[in-house]
């Protein structure tokens, strides 16, 4: 022990009077260790810790597939999530829950809008969560007429209700129905992923003949927990087996099974490449600072030789100077370690402004005990790795000769000085694999930026609401939204600055609600079975919209406030749909139906009144991206709201074209509204380029953070360079003193140098860019617009990589130029 | 009784360009316990060479070497170093004292390297400093001593582990005349107190201070005799 503290106080003295080495190598490693410890934290949070719900390892989602149909996964239905439900042997319990937004009143705050959701009763019991007070929902309150229960999360009973205790049994008005708060929920409990952050919580009910309460509505999540001994493999085969039984019952559940996916893969899944493959480039950074560090204490092994050489004639064997040297590390280590988790703490501040806002973060992103582990065992590793590379060659060394040398100090191993360069050249290559992978996402991220939407999204303002037929209209009839909106859109558009305005159910890039519909199509062959009917992507619009966001018209005409009720059905299509069900023949004038074929519907949904009006395609307009800017546009058809009067109380979203600042009309458009229906809540509001900037987020948050570590990563290697050429230089001082005195120009010392360093960076390159065209193929997936192996890309990184090496090598190698030969000859 | 080392047959040979370079040839001798050996020789001889091998710190040669009975030559590298650690002590020309480490330091690292207990070491430390006259010097690093003083310390710290072999390479090559008299004044107690004592020098004045020279030329031993007598001049044979 006392040896210990011995070698550990020689460490620290050492460290301490190597002023200049300790700081350099602290601060390499805490740049390091800090970067990795900031990822490790996002990466942590969203995909290593657990779910904050009891055993999480046996939550399940439950989803309904229409594979014929293209669909691999879909919400369900709620009479399908009844029959799970009843007839399932796998599972301890299963519950349901789906999204709803809720218009709010409270005495003295305006009207609000807030996120809530609707589940079943047995939901938290499910997760293993009880309320901080009061009660969950009891089975009885999912019968219609007695649900009229809420609970709040903690914050919203912070916000609202000041945390006061006598909360529960306080009624909330949501909408047009009294709701009394029966409990409230516990700080910090996520609701899943909270996206969205769910603020409380109504039992999911259904009225009589309610319409969302068919086969035919797929909207339901469906959570349940897995009985001991089950595997989510076996719960998939019984599931598919019940999903069978369903569809030979009821023929609108034609090529619909089911699919078990665990609670966790489910939410972060899709994370995972994008978070993996930042983890492992943060990686490759550390890596290059621990090669420099070992490169300085390479350097420093040299000069020690002769210690190591008088502590072997001492009797040290080599594990004993092997142990002597990690303990001299350590200290380096803990400083770096300790260093690194404060710059952490700091990148965790800025790497939250950077997350996207869609990243299911069910845990908080902090430096907790698992993150401290991983910092305190990347340290210990590295206190190996840099112990190592000296402790090879302390040793290894002939000590006669070394002892022989007397004062003479600083002759290199010629082991170590391979090693050396060889770290050098794994520094270059590591380099170059980042910024081929940086150079790649910010070509990426420049041709997302590029990518032609469909639409033009500067000066573009939007906002959402949601009308409610009781609440707003109480005494209107059924097109009194159709008239608000008409009259929303007139009076918008007389305001200054404003150049258009319309109405829609969804925007673009997947802003809004959104949903599907089958198509027929007049004079095709129908399909032969429900399997077959093709889906397409429905949207209501205003006159106003399409030509609002910039739409462009591919042929035909835009909607007009004739195109009513009265009026014959219309629709216009986007091209992905013209392609789709019109390859070869022109669109316009064609009919189609929001419906399957008549032959394929059973008897009792075949009514008149309850069938569509066929509708006549007026309008062709160029592909919108619906989803994300990186994938197609799905064949969408648009239905003016106008002929759709009975779904105008949706949510609904209000585009608005100005000639100026967007967000600067907001307080004008809100006027409008209020002037028409007070209490209307406005929600949602952003420019549209926002909204564009947060779907490429996340495409900006894996560049903006590759490009960090890859700038990192030039700058370590540089430092490298010219660490391995200025330290050849010193060793070669009485070298380059003869070849002076024998003649030769200091052209010549500069080239010599130059061409040493350079054959490292050409190696480390070469290396590099062979290996980044293996490593970059994992990148494919967070690829848009560019190639894995794009050659501009490679080149360009070769000619930073070069220049950089090239200056690295030029300071040195003017310091050799300027040797005296003189001076060099006296010393030796 | 046995003597202390036995050499059959060494030979040491380094191997460059496909040529062979004899360093040492069939070196056969024998040293006896307490004795006061002087290795000399020309620049080249091997006399540092034949000291390293000697001392265990090269494993690379031929034939047959026996300290104490040990043969040497069919130790591993673990045995060597537990023997030598046990046995032997260093004196170097060039003092190597390790820089940062203070004289106390310095003088506890043998000791370390052979596991003795930190209060034994402490005691032992003390004793040594005290009967070498440097307590005031403990807490000073090398450079803070005179080069006199630094050797001082390098045989203070050979001694420390109380060995039964002393090998001094030059040990007073880098110190003026004065300073060189004490070191070997010093290792001519040592010797008489008993423990062995191997030098290599290029000074006839310090081979006085041994009762053995042996010669060595290209490898070879080519004499060996007894030491004159200490001249009543010291300053005449430095």
């Amino acid at each position: 022990m006392q040896t210990i503290l011995q070698d550990l106080r020689y460490g620290a003295r050492t460290l301490a009077r190597n002023k200049a080495f300790t700081a350099v190598a602290v601060l390499t490693l805490a740049l390091g260790i800090g970067a990795n410890t900031a990822i490790f934290s996002v990466v942590n949070a969203v995909l290593l810790q657990s779910v904050p719900y009891k055993d999480p390892g046996k939550l399940v989602y439950v989803w309904t597939t229409m594979i014929s149909q293209g669909v691999p996964i879909s919400g369900s239905a709620a009479p399908d999530f009844r029959e799970w439900r009843e007839h399932n042997h796998v599972f301890e319990d299963m519950a349901a829950y789906t999204y709803d937004n809720y218009n709010l009143a409270l005495s003295g705050e305006q009207p609000l809008r807030v996120q809530g959701a609707a589940v079943s009763p047995g939901i938290f019991s499910l997760l293993g969560v009880n309320p901080l007070s009061g009660r969950t929902f009891l089975p009885a309150e999912e019968q219609w007429g007695r649900n009229h229960s809420v609970l709040v999360s903690y914050s919203f009973w912070q916000t609202h209700f000041g945390g006061q205790p006598t909360v529960l049994g306080r009624n909330l008005r949501l909408g047009n129905d009294e709701y009394a708060i029966i409990g409230v929920m516990p700080k910090g409990m996520p609701f899943f992923d909270d996206l969205p952050r769910v603020e409380l919580w109504v039992p999911l009910s259904y009225a009589p003949k309610d319409d969302m309460n068919t086969r035919g509505n797929h909207y339901l999540n469906v959570v349940a927990r897995l009985k001991p001994g089950a595997s989510v493999e076996r719960a998939g085969i019984e599931m598919a087996g019940i999903a069978k039984q369903i569809e030979q019952q009821f023929p609108e559940n034609k090529g619909m099974g089911a699919k078990v996916v665990t609670v966790r893969e489910q939410l972060v899944g899709d994370e995972r490449p994008a978070l993996l493959i930042l983890l492992g480039a943060v990686a490759f950074v550390l890596l290059i600072a621990c090669a420099n560090i070992a490169n300085l204490m390479l350097a420093r092994a040299t000069a020690r030789q002769q210690e190591f050489a008088v502590r072997a004639a001492m009797g040290a064997g080599r594990g004993r100077l092997l142990v002597q040297l990690l303990l001299e590390s350590l200290p380096i280590a803990a400083f770096g370690g300790a260093a690194g988790i404060m710059l952490a703490s700091w990148g965790i501040k800025f790497l939250e402004s950077l997350i996207p806002a869609d990243l299911p973060r069910f845990n908080p992103i902090a430096i907790n005990t698992t993150v401290l582990v991983f910092s305190a065992a990347i340290s210990l590793l590295t206190t190996l790795f840099l112990a190592l590379a000296p402790a090879l060659f302390a040793s290894k060394g002939d000590i006669q000769e070394t002892l022989r040398e007397g004062g003479r100090s600083g002759l290199e191993h010629r082991g170590s000085g391979k090693l050396r360069s060889l770290l050098v050249v794994s520094e270059v290559a590591m380099a170059v694999l980042l910024l081929a992978g940086a150079g790649l996402l910010i070509k990426t991220f420049g041709a997302l930026r590029h990518a032609d939407p469909g639409f033009s999204a500067d000066h573009l303002l939007t906002m959402q609401m949601q009308l409610s037929p009781e609440t707003d209209f109480p005494n209107g009839h059924e097109d009194a939204a159709i008239q608000f909106y008409r009259d929303l859109s007139a009076r918008v558009d007389a305001l200054p600055g404003v150049k258009g305005s319309g109405i829609t159910t969804t925007l673009p890039l997947g802003f809004g609600m959104g949903w599907g519909k089958a198509i027929d199509v007049q004079g095709h062959t129908p399909p032969t079975s429900l399997d077959n009917v093709p889906d397409v992507r429905f949207q209501l619009s205003t006159p106003g919209f399409l030509p609002s966001i910039a739409a462009r018209l591919r042929d035909g005409r835009f909607f007009t406030w004739q195109d009513n009720q009265t009026a014959p059905g219309v629709a216009i299509i986007n091209e992905a749909a013209a392609h789709q069900f019109f390859p070869n023949e022109n669109p316009i004038g064609k009919m189609i139906w929001m419906r399957p074929p008549l032959a394929l519907v059973p008897p009792e949904f075949r009514k008149p009144e309850t069938l569509p009006p066929w509708r006549t395609i007026i309008g062709v307009i160029a592909d919108m991206k619906d989803q994300a800017i990186t994938r197609p546009a799905f064949p969408t058809v648009y239905a003016p709201y106008a002929q759709y009067h009975n779904e105008g109380w949706g949510e609904t979203i209000f585009a608005v074209r100005t000639t100026g600042d967007p967000l600067a009309a907001t307080g004008m458009v809100r006027d409008q509204v209020h002037s028409l229906l007070p209490n209307q809540p406005i929600y949602e509001v952003a420019s549209m380029e926002q909204l564009l900037a947060r779907s490429l987020s996340r495409a900006r948050f894996s560049m903006l953070l590759l490009s960090i570590f890859a700038a990192l990563a030039l700058v370590l290697s540089a430092v490298g360079i010219y660490g391995v050429m200025a330290y050849a230089v010193a060793q070669r001082t009485r070298e380059i003193g003869v070849r002076l005195a024998l003649g030769a120009q200091p052209r010549d010392v500069l080239g010599m140098v130059l061409v040493g360093g350079g054959k490292l960076a050409a190696f480390g390159l070469a290396l590099g860019l062979i290996g980044s065209l293996g490593v970059t193929y994992f990148l494919r997936s967070q690829l848009y617009g560019v190639s894995s192996s794009d050659p501009i890309t490679y080149a360009s990184v070769a000619l930073l990589l070069g220049l950089v090496a090239l200056a690295a090598c030029y300071l040195p190698a003017r310091r050799a130029t300027r040797v005296d030969p003189l001076v060099a000859l006296r010393y030796e | 009784m046995e003597p202390l080392i036995q050499m059959r047959n060494l030979e040491k040979v380094f191997e460059a360009g496909g040529s062979k370079f004899f360093v040492l040839r069939r070196i056969t001798l024998d040293i006896q316990r307490g004795e006061f050996v002087t290795f000399m020789g020309p620049s080249g001889a091997g006399k540092s060479t034949l000291l390293s091998i000697i001392g265990m710190l090269d494993s690379a040669w031929n034939g047959e070497y026996y300290f104490l009975d040990q043969p040497v030559h069919k130790l591993n590298v673990k045995k060597r170093n537990e023997l030598h650690k046990a046995n032997i002590g260093f004196v170097f020309q060039s003092y190597h004292l390790i820089d940062n480490l203070t004289v106390f330091e310095n003088l506890e690292i043998p000791l370390s390297y052979k596991n003795v207990p930190h209060k034994e070491r402490v005691s032992l430390v003390c004793d040594i400093l005290d009967r070498f006259n440097i307590v005031g010097k403990k807490d000073l690093f090398p450079n803070q001593l005179s080069g006199g003083q630094q050797q001082l310390v390098g045989v203070a710290r050979a001694v420390i582990q109380n060995p039964k072999l002393i090998l001094a390479d030059e040990p007073t090559g880098n110190l003026h005349s004065a300073q060189g008299e004490e070191i070997m004044q010093l290792f001519k107690r040592l010797n008489e107190g008993g423990t062995t004592i191997i030098q290599v020098t290029h000074s006839e004045r310090n081979a006085t201070f041994g009762n053995r020279i042996i010669q060595l030329k290209d490898g070879w031993v080519v004499s060996e005799e007894k030491a004159a007598t200490l001249s009543a001049n010291p300053q005449a044979n430095l």
